[in-house]
């Protein structure tokens, strides 16, 4: 630790250049993940509202709630309780004079069952007929305010907003909730002989018994919405390549002054200092590095997520973040073992002249 | 009981038909309070001859004691610790650590080494001694060849080592340098009671030797002055 802070201390344009280095990093893999979580917390936010385990679609919509439909024959062999729900989906644009539109998933759902029974709202009350909805905050912050009357697509009717709810965001889009009958109406079925979109259950292993049907998991659903897993896995790539660059350049950069410093290293093992105070001097200097670079990349991760106007979707995820932390100091161990590896085994007697 | 010994050793480095005898049947001894002058060509063996009386290699036979422990016998761990508390080594270049200051030079020791060292007291004195005492805020690289060397100097005793092996102390300084040099470790090991053993080819050390050895050729044999110098 001596010598580690010594050197630092003493080079200090080298190792601020490499902090810096490492700052940047972490702080792009800061960034990255917590528009990660954004995103998919706005994909899945309504879905984690309503705390259901399992849904159900019809078997031949690709497990796509917006083509799935559910006739009302099915839905009455399906032998609701209290633990299931019927919801209708469709994609809806919400407009107002003068005012930003707005693309939101409608989601009809019967006020007896647990989806509106159980929605919280943060200011007026749930729809009481086929003209009121409640719709996510998301209205608000564009402008929106109790009692405004919107349209939806293209039909003339209005609809009022009589409630505001948080956190309702179903694959990105804000959610309107209303009642079954606004569902088929938009739908442009109003008399078919349809329940809805599908049932959504809190048990995980509830059965609709209909050969149409079919139960997923809701980890399965979500992980079909659209967009959702390439999302994913792009971002997941993107974090995982950070973590090998940022291991790369802290290797390469260890290397590169330990060669150098090879031979102080010998005389050091020449005089008798043990392998293993020189070894701990680079993996301390490592840790150094890496933790000053990871603390200075959250500190402006934060910055920058308190700048950011509010549409922007980034979640901090503190577990995660904690965690993607250790993973870099990790990185800086690894980083440092083959540098450690030099000096550990540097051979004293190819520093007397020979 | 001389302070090191060196007996019957035999040093061979490669196999087959690159196998070279480096040292032969070498036998060799210093003690307390002796500058001990060891001269040789190049190549004739001296810096193997440092190294293994320093415990950094081991020779292919024969035996090297410190105070009449054998030092093969050492696991490498006790070999480090002999080295550290034993034995001090001056070496020509990269001695100091670069980014230390001169007195953090000192410090390091005691954060590896946690006794027997110099005290503040005696270390003073020894920085007085070698005319180095207003340097100690300096970094190795704001110092002259000739400085860094006593800096060297002071950090090999600094441990208080019983033996200093110093290796080819006057490469390329001039004939009054070289008289100061010598003068310096004649001086040391009396004052301070140290074996301290000299490897170089520069005869213009002679004049301040106790005693002096020859190598040539892998072979070592006692010389007074006048023999050397004949040659
Ligand atoms: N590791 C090694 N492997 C093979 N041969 C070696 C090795 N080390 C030394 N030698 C050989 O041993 C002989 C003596 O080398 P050494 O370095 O001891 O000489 P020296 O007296 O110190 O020479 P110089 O004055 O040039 O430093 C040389 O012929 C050298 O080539
Ligand atoms: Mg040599």
């Amino acid at each position: 630790m001596y010598l580690a802070l010594k050197e630092i201390r003493h080079e200090k344009l080298r190792y601020g250049l490499i902090i810096s280095m490492v700052v940047l990093i972490a702080y792009l893999i800061f960034i990255l993940t917590s528009l990660a979580f954004g995103l998919a917390g706005e994909n899945t936010q309504a879905i984690n509202s309503w705390d259901a385990k399992s849904i159900v679609l019809n078997k031949d919509s690709n497990i796509s709630l917006t083509q799935s439909t559910i006739t009302n024959d099915q839905a009455k062999d399906a032998k609701l309780s209290s633990k299931e729900a019927v919801i209708g989906s469709t994609p809806v644009v919400a407009k107002h004079k003068g005012k930003e539109k707005i693309s939101a998933s409608f989601i009809g759902a019967r006020k007896s069952q647990f989806i509106i029974k159980d929605l919280k709202l943060t200011s007026g009350h749930k729809a009481r007929n086929n003209h009121q909805i409640v719709v996510d905050e998301k209205f608000k912050t564009d402008g929106y305010k109790l009692g405004d009357k919107v349209t939806l697509n293209s039909f003339k009717d209005k609809y009022q907003i009589v409630g505001f709810t948080k956190n309702a965001k179903l694959n990105v889009a804000p959610v309107a909730y209303g009642t079954m009958a606004t569902w088929k109406y938009l739908r442009g079925i109003p008399n078919a002989p349809v329940s809805g979109s599908a049932i959504v259950s809190k048990n995980a292993k509830y059965n609709a018994h209909d050969s149409h049907l079919k139960t997923y998991s809701m980890n399965k659903f979500i992980s079909k919405l659209p967009g959702y897993s390439a999302e994913n896995t792009t971002f997941g790539f993107m974090i995982g390549f950070l973590m090998i660059i940022s291991l790369v350049i802290i290797a390469v950069f260890l290397y590169i002054l330990t060669m150098q410093a090879l031979p102080t290293y010998a005389v050091l093992r020449a005089q008798g200092i043990p392998a293993r105070a020189l070894v701990s001097t680079i993996t301390s200097q490592s840790l150094i590095l890496m933790a000053s670079g990871v603390v200075i990349g959250a500190l402006l991760a934060a910055l920058t997520g308190s700048l950011l106007p509010v549409g922007v979707p980034m979640a901090f995820n503190i577990p995660v973040l904690t965690w993607i932390s250790i993973g870099l100091m990790i990185m800086g161990v690894i980083g440092a073992a083959i540098p450690a590896q030099k000096i550990a085994t540097v051979d004293p007697v190819s520093v007397i002249g020979g | 009981m001389s302070v090191i010994e060196l007996k019957n050793i035999n040093k061979y480095f490669g196999s087959g038909i690159s196998k070279v005898h480096v040292l032969k049947d070498v036998n060799f001894a210093a003690d307390r309070g002796q500058l001990i002058l060891v001269v040789g060509p190049s190549g004739s063996g001296k810096s193997t001859f440092l190294t293994i009386a320093g415990g950094l290699q081991t020779p292919t036979s024969g035996s090297v004691e410190v105070e009449g422990q054998p030092v093969e016998k050492l696991t490498k761990g006790q070999r480090d610790k002999l080295r550290l508390n034993r034995v001090g080594f001056v070496l020509q270049s990269y001695n100091l650590v670069p980014y230390l200051k001169v007195k953090e030079q000192f410090a390091f020791v005691d954060k590896v080494k946690r006794e027997g060292n110099l005290s503040k007291q005696d270390l003073d004195n020894l920085l007085k001694q070698l005319g180095i005492s207003q340097l100690v805020d300096k970094f190795p690289g704001e110092l002259s060849g000739g400085q860094t060397q006593r800096v060297a100097i002071a950090r090999a005793l600094y441990a208080d080592p019983d033996i200093v092996l110093v290796d080819e102390p006057t490469a390329a300084l001039d004939s009054e340098k070289v008289a100061e040099v010598g003068k310096l470790f004649k001086d040391l090991a009396e004052s301070r009671n140290k074996a301290v053993v000299v490897v170089t080819h520069d005869l213009r050390l002679l004049d301040f030797a106790d005693k002096t050895y020859e190598i040539l050729d892998g072979k070592i044999s006692l010389k007074d002055k006048e023999h050397v110098l004949d040659r």
